[in-house]
């Protein structure tokens, strides 16, 4: 479901060749050229309040496949210019170009690194140019001179490797982080004299269970033409912060393609629920922001937690202000605008913030530094201007939890569908309402067991509750009333009453159609109705009719196989008497379904497994008295019983088989039809 | 009106706006307009008697000249001295190839001391135009004319487009003959014949007679072409007729021949450097969204030309498929008038050239430098055919390229008006301004406009309601409510107590079903958003307080959940409805209505909301969507415009025609035009953002900015609704937005009036302190003082000045605070 939603999600943005006109409000006045989108609750994408503007377009630096760029240590541009063989330093805030640098060698600079950190193996502004033409690292001082050059590390784990440097970043240790073009097997780490120490970190690859399976039956080409990736995803760039976090940037699977690593090179950002398949360069300010660029022209900001804020950006072949055709690089300036070169298109294009993207950079710092109430504040704010952001909501919720405010946080997390902290705060609530309400429950519960035993006590002497019973007996004894409760009295007596069903003594068709429909609610309830910490599907994505059809054919083709099957079996059971056997079987799993869901009102994810224990209880108590009907009514031992129940799983599943490959031709018959006739309407009629 | 110099009235706003705020300091953008362009110091004296110059025509401003071997058209402006023309006037027997062969003769010669070291260097020291070494260069840049057909080539899968040229220069696959002859002995009407024989491939026996009148007068010239003069075997495949393509071209490059003899006779020898022409300073004037200048600068590199389909691209011809993505950008910017212009110098040179017919077909291109060309150029193009996919599969997945069966028909009538000076003289100064001025008044004169009577007064503002959408649910669609009739009425009585009574009002999804599934065909009330009554009490009550209320319906938009589209939908060529696919939900696939239902539909409903006492009428959809209807009888642009007209000026007789976005051919009928464009597509080659329609339509009908829920609420975007002349609007709801977050409207993410009712009262009051000076009164100037400060002038006198940078300006004497307005002066 999760990998739909991202399907969904990641085709929201797709970008087409849109000669049309939306068809969609256009609600825009701003001079946006591309829609800033954020989540919704069901984590697809919709459109928000523009993040970023478009700020300069600078197209005379003379640029020629420009593959990445950074700040220097005076806050100037360094552009690694791959198609000039260049490294460009520019003063974006003067519009000089301070000075170029290049040395003998230099083929195509596709990653560039200026050291900002005080060291005793780096000197402040020291620049490291990735050279993947050249195979090579390069080292220049500051003003240009060029330093070092690090070729490929003599190392037996290299011996296959084409070294070919793509970004490079360095730490304090003066230990460089190398991402080489192409390589899979993770980000090469180099000591500060360019030895190899290993690999800092490697992607793997994420199958799905049925993507598993097919990897064990098919072959190579087989997965490819079903489109299985089985090639972990390429780093394509590395980054360290000022705090000297190591983060990195993958481009191939579409799961965790951002990655913070800890010192060990484990990436500790879990479970991030978005990433885009084709990351091409990585950027984290100084407030712990994620900022990635993406091949096709977005641009994803992320906490530091990894929860997309937005995306924005777009590809096109024009060259608008904003549109990308191969974004390459990004990087972030002090004053929080965005700097970007695409390969394709050679210049520099900006975006400003806006007040919007402020305030929430201002309200994720103000968590941060723990002032939760500032927080609050300014994230209403952002609900204002965005009363759709699961973000603000989220947040909100966060903040309410730290401030133990979790009447609120709740109702927060369950607008930003968190159900995780929803849970969590709700256990606070229920565990505050236990300790404000234990004692008087228990008090109530002894009241209450006190009077019954006092009015049973009085009852036997005086017999005061003998219309009550009276009323109930003449209740109970409504035939069809009399005919479903008879279902409890097959719950505990299974034997027996199968037998009575048998001899048409006890039970009514009435009465098992009536079960049978009990069921089929209960079940529905199950599905739709829990508490929102349970209900992952909303009751609009539900299919009615499919549920519907599922259960009629599910039981009717079990009941049908079942009397086929004993009928050649020696069967004593009449096609009538498996129906009703089968539906007074029911009972046990209308009671879970009810009682699962209306404990889930009450339950925490930390008692799950009691919603779980209770469904498995009924379903396993209806299965039981379903295999003890079939014995009973077609007066089969053990062994027989087990057969016939097997024989008829089988034959149902045959026959739903042939049915999906019926079903399957009467759809393309269907399909066809449905085309022909349309076509002749539309061209006869219009 | 301007001597009057003395400040009268300096209203100077602090905007005072929604709390976090943050300036950079200001770099002006393509967003911007910058100051004026350099002066032309150079003009240089015109003498066309010799050279194969005819004169034409004389008159008290001009002096019309043909170039019979170039087919160029030649245009003295006697009131600055300026020439202007058609076509580059290139000669194209001199290239960079033959002028080396003459360079070597002479060397030779004088090596030999056949001749002097100065008659070679006379005979060799030239400058060539770099495009006369192209094939096509010269004839692309000399023609008066253009076409484009569609032949088969090589390959026979598919069709390709082929441009021949009016110059009389042969090539080696077709015969070009054009003439211009004297019309019934007028001297200022002349036809031009571009006739070609040998069009095609193999057999090469097509042809073409395109004959087009020209008319000379005291404005400039006209280009008319009457579409069904055009004849000739290639006509089925003819697929689009450009106009003085390099009219006002700049730029060009040039291969500079000179001579050196530092070491004797033996070693004289010449070089050839190419350089760069001197790009003067001026512009083109695009019509994107407010309208777009195009400076004519050196991009340093290749950056893709400006191309807009007036009135926006047609589904059924712009598209090769049935069917369309919508893209995750703002839509491109509509071209909403056939007009474009080129300035030379700063107030000095410029023209004006607007269609009077074939507007509907209309392109207008402008190319910037970085081409094999080197030149910036603009034009106009008017298309008569196109290709499309052809679906011969039931799926409609297999499809064949095919070119359409029934031509365009596309009368071609283009104004090219020259203006002269700042403009002291005719009003009409030679820059964009003057450009809108002239088109403006070209319209009044037309009755396409008329200026409103308007009194003095606070300027209005737009108040949109959105009521309600659909979303899935469990069982088909339930409706979610946002909005009720009762509720309008609530919140107009908040706002009005708040101070504000010029209020009109649309609502948005009124209907039964919301704004996605509401019918179209009728108007279907349900006691869930207001009933019948409600809404007919709510208009009258509210018409008594002086605010129009009005039901907007978008009529050319439909999909299949909301109205069968047997009957309803426009088909593509390819014989399918032609589509668009967005990423929306629940709805994901649009269609468009067939433009005979749209006027249908809204005579039908116009009727009902007539009864119901409305003052004004909201449409959306057939305002700014046209579409060629392939469906039996074609229905082609210029007859949905038709429709259209007519049946707007129906209900106009009756209401007020508020419209989103309308196209030039519904302005004679447009009382409030609203959502309009303050930005442009952005095309990098765009160097500045004008209000160009600002400037035409100012005056002739309320002007309203785009939603200011929608990131268009800070102080740069109130200052540039007053810089901008549009008044503000806004789109509420009384609930919150987010209960519409499963519906089609969840771009509408932020609407609830109570969050808004603050921001909407301020963003009031800061334009109306700058607008309300000027609702009587015209716009007749817009300057760029220096980078961030603008002053715009109007007829009474009254200066606003608009200063966008975060530092207080100084002009003349008048201060403006940083991100403020000043008016100055007027009656």
């Amino acid at each position: 479901m999760k990998t739909f939603k991202k399907i969904l999600a990641v085709l929201a943005t797709v970008l087409c060749a849109a000669v049309i006109a939306a068809t969609a409000p256009r609600v825009e006045a701003s001079s946006s050229t591309t829609y800033t989108y954020a989540f919704d609750e069901n984590h697809h994408f919709t459109r928000t309040q523009d993040a970023y503007l478009p700020g300069q377009t600078l197209t005379g630096l003379g640029l020629k496949a420009p593959a990445d760029l950074v700040f220097d240590d005076l806050g100037r541009l360094v552009i690694a210019d791959s198609g000039n063989h260049r490294i460009v330093v520019y003063d974006q805030r003067t519009g000089d170009i301070v000075r170029t640098i290049t040395c003998p060698g230099m083929a195509s600079p596709s990653g560039v690194f200026v050291f900002l950190d005080d060291s005793e193996y780096v000197s402040r502004g020291d620049i490291f140019v990735a050279d993947d033409g050249a195979g090579v690292v390069f080292h220049f001082d500051s003003a240009g001179t060029l330093l070092e050059t690090f070729g490929k590390p003599d190392s037996i784990l290299l011996e296959d490797l084409d070294f070919s440097p793509q970004k490079v970043a360095v730490d304090k240790a003066g230990i460089m982080y190398v991402v080489s073009k192409g390589t899979s097997d993770g980000i090469l780490q180099l000591s500060n004299t360019g030895s190899f120490l290993g690999y800092f970190s490697a992607n793997e690859v994420t199958l799905s269970f049925k993507e598993q399976i097919q990897k064990l039956l098919f072959s190579q080409s087989q997965l490819d033409d079903l489109g299985i990736n089985m090639t972990p995803s390429v780093f394509s760039s590395v980054f360290i912060d000022v705090d000297g976090i190591v983060y990195s940037s993958s481009s191939g699977q579409s799961d965790d393609n951002v990655k913070r690593h800890n010192t060990q090179g484990t990436n500790t950002i879990v479970d991030m629920f978005f990433t885009t398949e084709k990351a091409t360069d990585i950027w984290v300010d100084d407030g712990g922001v994620i900022y990635v660029s993406d091949q096709s022209g977005h641009i994803d900001v992320y906490t530091n937690d990894g929860a997309l804020i937005y995306r924005f950006g777009s590809y096109a072949t024009d060259d608008i202000a904003g549109f990308f055709n191969i974004l390459s690089s990004l990087a972030v300036d002090d004053e929080g605008t965005i700097w970007t070169v695409d390969e394709k298109n050679n210049y520099l294009q900006s975006f400003v913030t806006t007040d919007y993207s402020e305030t929430i950079y201002e309200a994720i710092r103000l968590y941060e530094e723990t002032d939760y109430e500032a927080a609050i504040e300014l994230w209403q704010e952002v609900l204002r201007l965005n009363q759709m952001s699961i973000l603000a909501h989220d947040s909100i919720a966060r903040n309410y939890f730290r401030l133990e405010q979790y009447e609120l946080a709740a109702e927060h997390f369950e607008i930003a569908g968190n159900r995780e902290l929803y849970s969590e705060a709700y256990w606070e609530l229920r565990n505050i309402w236990m300790q404000q309400w234990l004692l008087p429950a228990i008090m109530g519960g002894i009241f209450i067991a006190l009077v019954t035993v006092v009015v049973r006590f009085v009852d036997r002497r005086k017999h005061i509750l003998a219309p009550v019973r009276a009323f109930a007996g003449r209740v109970n004894s409504i035939r069809p009333i009399e005919n479903v409760t008879y279902a409890r009295a097959v719950m505990r007596k299974p034997s027996d009453s199968f037998y009575y069903l048998r001899i048409g003594r006890k039970g009514s068709y009435v009465g098992a159609s009536i079960l049978l429909v009990l069921a089929f609610f209960a079940y529905l309830f199950y599905i739709a109705g829990k508490d929102f910490i349970f209900q992952s599907q909303s009751i609009e994505d539900l299919d009615l009719g499919s549920i519907i059809l599922g259960f009629v054919i599910l039981i009717g083709l079990f009941i049908v196989c079942s009397w086929l099957v004993t009928s050649i079996q020696d069967g004593e059971g009449t096609l009538g008497a498996i129906f009703k056997g089968f539906a007074y079987s029911l009972w046990p799993f209308i009671v879970a379904c009810v009682l699962t869901t209306a404990l889930s009102y009450v339950a925490t994810l930390n008692e799950v497994f009691v919603l779980q224990l209770v469904f498995g209880i009924g379903l396993a108590w209806s299965g039981m008295l379903i295999f003890l009907s079939v014995s009973e009514i077609q007066n089969y031992t053990f062994g027989q019983t087990v057969k016939s129940v097997l024989v008829t799983i089988v034959f149902v599943i045959v026959i739903l088989l042939v049915l999906s490959f019926v079903q399957m031709t009467i759809r393309q018959l269907f399909t066809f039809l449905y085309e022909l006739i349309w076509e002749a309407i539309r061209n006869v009629l219009g | 009106m301007f001597s009057v110099k003395k400040i009268i009235l300096a209203a100077v706003m602090v905007l005072t706006l929604s709390p976090v705020l943050l300036y950079a300091s200001y770099v002006p953008t393509g967003r911007d307009t910058l100051e004026n362009p350099e002066t032309l110091t150079d003009i240089p004296a015109a003498d066309f008697d010799e050279g194969g110059y005819a004169e034409l025509s004389d008159n008290v401003n001009f002096t019309f000249w043909w170039q019979e071997a170039r087919d160029v058209l030649v245009v003295l402006d006697k009131r600055n001295g300026y020439v202007w023309k058609t076509g580059l006037d290139v000669d194209s027997t001199v290239t960079q190839t033959t002028q080396a062969t003459v360079c070597k003769d002479a060397r030779s010669q004088y090596r030999n001391g056949d001749i002097t070291y100065d008659a070679f260097a006379e005979a060799c020291e030239i400058e060539v135009d770099t495009i006369t070494g192209t094939t096509t260069g010269p004839l692309v840049a000399n023609s008066l004319m253009f076409f484009k057909y569609y032949r088969k080539g090589d390959s026979e899968s598919t069709w390709e487009e082929k441009e021949v040229y009016s110059s009389y220069l042969k090539t080696a696959l077709y015969d070009v003959d054009s003439t211009l002859r004297m019309v019934d002995g007028d001297e200022n009407r002349w036809r031009f014949t571009f006739a070609v024989t040998g069009l095609g491939v193999k057999d090469a026996n097509l042809d073409l007679t395109i004959p087009a009148d020209i008319l000379l007068s005291e404005d400039g010239f006209e280009i008319v072409v009457d579409f069904e003069s055009i004849e000739g075997t290639c006509l089925p495949y003819l697929s689009a007729i450009g106009v003085a393509t390099f009219m006002g071209a700049v730029g060009g490059r040039s291969a500079v021949f000179t001579t050196f003899d530092t070491d004797g006779e033996t070693l004289a020898n010449y070089d050839v450097t190419e350089v760069q022409n001197d790009l003067i300073g001026g512009y083109s004037l695009v019509p994107d969204g407010p309208g777009a200048l195009i400076r004519y600068r050196d991009n340093s590199v290749s950056l893709t030309k400006y191309s807009a389909v007036v009135y926006g691209p047609d589904a059924s011809q712009n598209n090769p498929e049935y069917f369309s993505w919508q893209g995750s950008f703002v839509p491109y910017k509509t071209a909403t008038v056939p007009v474009y212009g080129m300035a030379h110098g700063n107030d000095q040179a410029a023209f004006v050239a607007y269609a009077e017919a074939g507007a509907e077909y209309m392109s207008v291109v402008s190319v910037p430098e970085e081409t094999i060309y080197n030149y910036n150029y603009t034009y106009a193009l008017f298309s008569t055919n196109f290709t499309f996919q052809r679906i011969f599969s039931h799926d409609g997945a297999d499809t064949v390229q095919s070119i359409g069966e029934t031509l365009n028909p596309c009368d071609i009538h283009m104004h090219y008006d020259f203006l002269a000076g700042d403009g002291t003289v005719d009003g009409y100064p030679a820059n964009y301004v003057g450009m809108a001025l002239k088109y403006k008044d070209f319209l009044i004169e037309r009755g396409e406009l008329s200026l409103q009577d308007r009194a003095a007064g606070d300027i209005g503002i737009r108040l949109d309601f959105l009521m309600a959408d659909s979303e899935e649910s469990i069982v088909g669609y339930t409706l979610d409510v946002v909005t009720t009739a009762s509720q309008v009425g609530d919140i107009l009585d908040d706002v009005i107590a708040g101070g504000i009574a010029n209020v009109s009002s649309g609502l948005i999804g009124w209907a039964d079903g919301g704004v996605t599934l509401g019918n179209p065909t009728k108007a279907v009330f349900t006691s869930a958003i207001g009933t019948k009554r409600a809404f007919a009490d709510l208009i009258e009550e509210y018409a008594g307080r002086g605010v129009d209320i009005s039901f907007q319906q978008d009529y050319a938009t439909i999909n299949e959940e909301q109205i069968n589209p047997l009957r309803n939908a426009a088909k593509h060529p390819s014989g399918w409805y032609a589509t668009v696919l967005s990423y929306e939900s629940p709805i994901a696939l649009f269609m468009f209505a067939r433009p005979t239902k749209s006027i249908l539909w809204l005579s039908e409903q116009s009727d009902t909301f007539l009864s119901m006492g409305v003052a004004s009428l909201t449409l959306d959809g057939i305002s700014n969507t046209l579409i060629t209807d392939y469906t039996g009888d074609i229905t082609t642009r210029t007859a949905a415009i038709a429709l259209y007209r007519e049946a707007v000026a129906d209900v106009a007789d009756e209401a007020t025609i508020n419209a989103v976005r309308p196209n030039g051919y519904l302005l004679p009928y447009v009382g409030r035009y609203l959502q309009m464009d303050v930005y442009t597509t952005q095309y990098l080659i765009e160097t500045d953002t004008v209000p160009f329609l600002q400037l035409v339509l100012q005056g002739t009908m309320e002007l309203y900015a785009g939603y200011s829920n929608f990131s268009f609420y800070t102080r740069s975007d109130v200052l540039r609704m007053i810089d901008y002349n549009v008044w503000p609007s806004f789109v509420l709801t009384h609930d919150a937005a987010y209960h519409l977050s499963d519906t089609n409207s969840s771009d509408y993410y932020s609407t609830e009036y109570a969050l808004y009712e603050d921001l909407i009262r301020s963003i009031y009051q800061d334009t109306n302190a700058a607008l309300g000076a000027v609702t009587d009164a015209v716009w007749i100037d817009r300057d760029v003082i220096r980078a961030g400060l603008v002053r715009n002038l109007y007829d009474d006198g009254t200066a606003i000045y608009i200063n966008y940078t975060d530092e207080d300006q100084n002009a003349g004497g008048i201060h403006v605070p940083a991100l403020s307005a000043a008016v100055i002066g007027g009656d």
